[in-house]
């Protein structure tokens, strides 16, 4: 065997794991899953072919309609909120409270991120019920009329997505801060030197230094957001009306409430296309530089 | 019709039921002997799965089967799954092998696992003798066949009331009609400060069996007709949702009643804050324990009465590799002994056998015997899942002024019927 060869191959027996890894576990149930999504499935019989039938009904669902809407705005919501908070609270930590005092805002920071979603979701319905809720509570201080905050549609996904920002803050604080920790101070101190102020170094320094660091949190709180399902599972089940149900709550509901496993595939198949487009489409606004 | 038909046989057997418990433990202790005389399952390994009703059901099923295990020689895994997983667990269960043989399931289960033929009929491996044991046998055929044994029958959803709130208002009685219940909710809310009546729309689909069902029933209406066709499109179905949405926009119920779930309203029954309540009468009991003076109705009347009813069952799985035993654990498990004992110690329920004594709440045992033609059960149908979450969505969207009764029913009958 020659060294080309020889090299190859344990190049291969390297590999294999990760790649065994991933086709068991990754690759044959996305393929099983398009099988699925193109069957009537229920788990308890055997898949019949039915075309892209699943895929019509999906669309003209209403359920899915409304998941469609809700989850959009859960992302829109979600997603540029945890990046700027969690983006600015890092920042305050990493300048002006690098000791003890810093150290024990991140450790509380991280405290939600992890707790149990149920937990979490329990606290904030507790925080926003309408008659005993703590957040009324204080608004009322301030003359405003209790707002039915899980029980009208204009506020349920509003409600669930604070719970949501206020769970996943801690984790992208703590990879903001490591990006922090990593630009180098002589910019700083050269921006200071050039007569640069906070404002001005923050935009000029901070941010260009942190580009890597945001597209990763862009990336996984935008997957994140799209598979949004535990905070709406305990707080509010979907409703009311339709007002919260999410894609993969509604995937949820249809293989393991209705049986319609077929179903529920051809849904998160969807889900999944729009992850993909989603997560190109930041690529190209981005560029290679994150690399 | 067929329905109504069976719930007059229900009557007439829990009469007998009820009649005979005093004088029948010779009956119970014949069909336990009957049923070991011969049995010899040694090395057989079953499972059960059931929900848990009471504090440690897995540890009652274990100490009250040991009898049985040592007689047979066979030996039972219980398993006990929460209620928010028990579907799901079931489901991935029996999809992937690993199921019970014996399990617990409700009616909305029942559909997708008979149509698929994972439950087997158990007609055949009862004598009549047997049968004529269990008061709500008759109950068990679903879609044609015995596939299921009745179980956890009964719960009724009632009116619950306290009834120092009433008298604070000046009623010494629990409303019977909608009108009373209106005009007793109002009383209360004016005098007392407290909430008259309260509705819980803000939990999820199941709670319909407390909210809407009852009312659709005395409007004169019903889920599905005999052949199973939903009719949610009839004028009873339409009274029903305006009267419930008229309980909002007239004041009678909270206005925040849309946040809130069951556990909410109850416990506010429970703290003295909500004077009527409708809930499954297994509730009494922490009603009592809260120190609450409360009565009840079975139902409040219009065009004439109705309320639900858990009509909950045992099934024995196809996939089963011992059929007889697991039959055998099904009648060891509903046998007068384990039955009273489970009423005891785990769920208040009224019997299910003739050889069992009443041990649930006393104010309740008239009820089962005047009342028993007034209780629906749930049907067994295709998609009714997918069509109680429509219903339940949709009129949530009413109760939130998006939708009027009449486009909350239509919308759900087009869902439906959108479904196939």
């Amino acid at each position: 065997m020659s060294k080309k060869a020889k090299d190859n191959l344990w190049g291969w027996i390297f590999v294999l794991p990760s790649f065994l890894t991933l086709v068991v576990f990754i690759v044959i149930p996305i393929i099983r899953s398009f099988y699925y999504s193109l069957t009537e499935y229920s788990v308890l019989s055997s898949p019949k072919f039915i075309g892209i039938q699943n895929y019509i009904a999906a669309f003209q669902d209403p359920f899915v309609q409304a998941s469609l809407k809700n989850t959009f705005i859960y992302v829109l919501i979600t997603v540029p909120m945890q990046t700027i908070l969690s983006m600015i609270i890092a920042a305050v930590i990493a300048m002006k409270f690098q000791n003890r005092y810093g150290r024990f805002v991140k450790a509380c920071m991280f405290i939600p991120v992890i707790s149990s979603s149920v937990l979490v979701g329990t606290l904030f319905t507790l925080l926003f019920d309408t008659d005993k809720g703590i957040v009324n509570s204080v608004l009322a201080v301030f003359g405003v009329d209790a707002i039915n905050w899980l029980g009208q549609s204009s506020t349920a996904l509003v409600t669930v997505c604070i719970a949501a920002i206020w769970k996943n803050v801690g984790y992208f604080l703590v990879i903001f801060y490591a990006g922090l920790m990593d630009i180098p101070t002589s910019y700083y101190e050269a921006a200071k030197v050039d007569g640069a102020g906070k404002i001005r170094q923050f935009f000029s320094i901070t941010l260009p230094c942190l580009r890597p660091i945001t597209y990763l949190v862009l990336t996984l709180g935008i997957i994140w957001s799209f598979q949004a399902f535990d905070m709406v599972y305990a707080m509010t089940q979907g409703g009311p009306g339709k007002s919260t149900y999410t894609l993969v709550y509604t995937i949820y509901n249809a293989a393991f409430r209705e049986y319609r496993m077929g179903y529920a595939c051809a849904v998160a198949l969807i889900l999944f296309v729009f992850i993909l487009v989603v997560n190109n489409v930041q690529r190209l606004f981005f560029g290679d530089k994150e690399d | 019709m067929k329905r109504k038909l069976i719930s007059l046989l229900l009557v007439s057997a829990m009469l007998s039921g009820c009649g005979a418990a005093s004088s029948s433990s010779s009956t119970a202790q014949a069909t336990t002997s009957s049923s070991s005389g011969t049995e010899d399952f040694s090395g057989v390994e079953l499972s059960f799965w059931t929900a848990p009703f009471g504090e440690n059901d897995a540890q009652f099923f274990e100490e009250h089967l040991a009898a049985w295990e040592e007689r047979t020689g066979a030996t039972v895994n219980v398993e006990v799954i929460p209620w928010d997983s028990y579907e799901e667990k079931y489901m991935t269960g029996v999809a992937s092998g690993t199921g019970p043989d014996v399990g617990y399931m409700y009616n909305e289960m029942l559909y997708s696992y008979i149509e698929s033929g994972a439950i087997e009929p158990i007609d055949s491996y009862f004598t009549e003798e047997e049968k004529a044991n269990y008061i709500y046998w008759d109950n068990g055929n679903v879609l044609g066949k015995q596939y299921i044994l009745p179980y956890v029958v009964g719960a009724p959803r009632v009116l619950f009331a306290n009834m120092d709130l009433l008298a604070e208002a000046g009623y010494d009685a629990v409303p019977t009609t909608w009108d009373e219940l209106v005009e007793v909710s109002k009383a209360v809310t004016e005098k007392t400060g407290k909430i008259g009546f309260d509705v819980p729309w803000g939990g999820y689909f199941g709670d319909l069996n407390e909210i809407y069902f009852p009312f659709l029933w005395q409007a004169g209406g019903d889920i599905c007709d005999d052949e199973g066709n939903l009719t949610l499109d009839t004028d009873a179905a339409l009274t029903a949702a305006e009267f419930v949405y008229s309980l909002k926009t007239d004041g009678v119920i909270s206005a925040s009643c849309v946040s809130r779930d069951s556990s909410a309203v109850s416990d506010d029954f429970r703290a003295g804050e909500v004077a009527m309540y409708i809930g499954a009468s297994v509730g009494a009991k922490k009603n009592t324990e809260a120190g609450i003076n409360w009565d009840y109705v079975p139902f409040t009347t219009n065009v004439e009465g109705g309320t639900m009813v858990a009509n909950d069952s045992l099934v024995l799985m196809s996939s089963s590799k011992n059929k007889e035993a697991a039959v055998s654990l099904m009648k060891e498990l509903t046998s007068p002994e384990i039955m009273q004992a489970f009423h005891e110690q785990c769920y208040q329920m009224p019997p299910i056998t003739t050889g069992e004594t009443y041990v649930d709440d006393a104010k309740f045992e008239s009820m089962y015997t005047e009342y028993a033609d007034q209780f629906h059960a749930l049907p067994v149908m295709k998609n009714f899942s997918q069509i109680e979450s429509a219903l339940f969505a949709n009129l949530q969207q009413m109760m939130m002024d998006e939708l009027t009764p009449e486009e909350a029913l239509n919308n759900t009958m087009e869902y439906a019927s959108s479904l196939g």
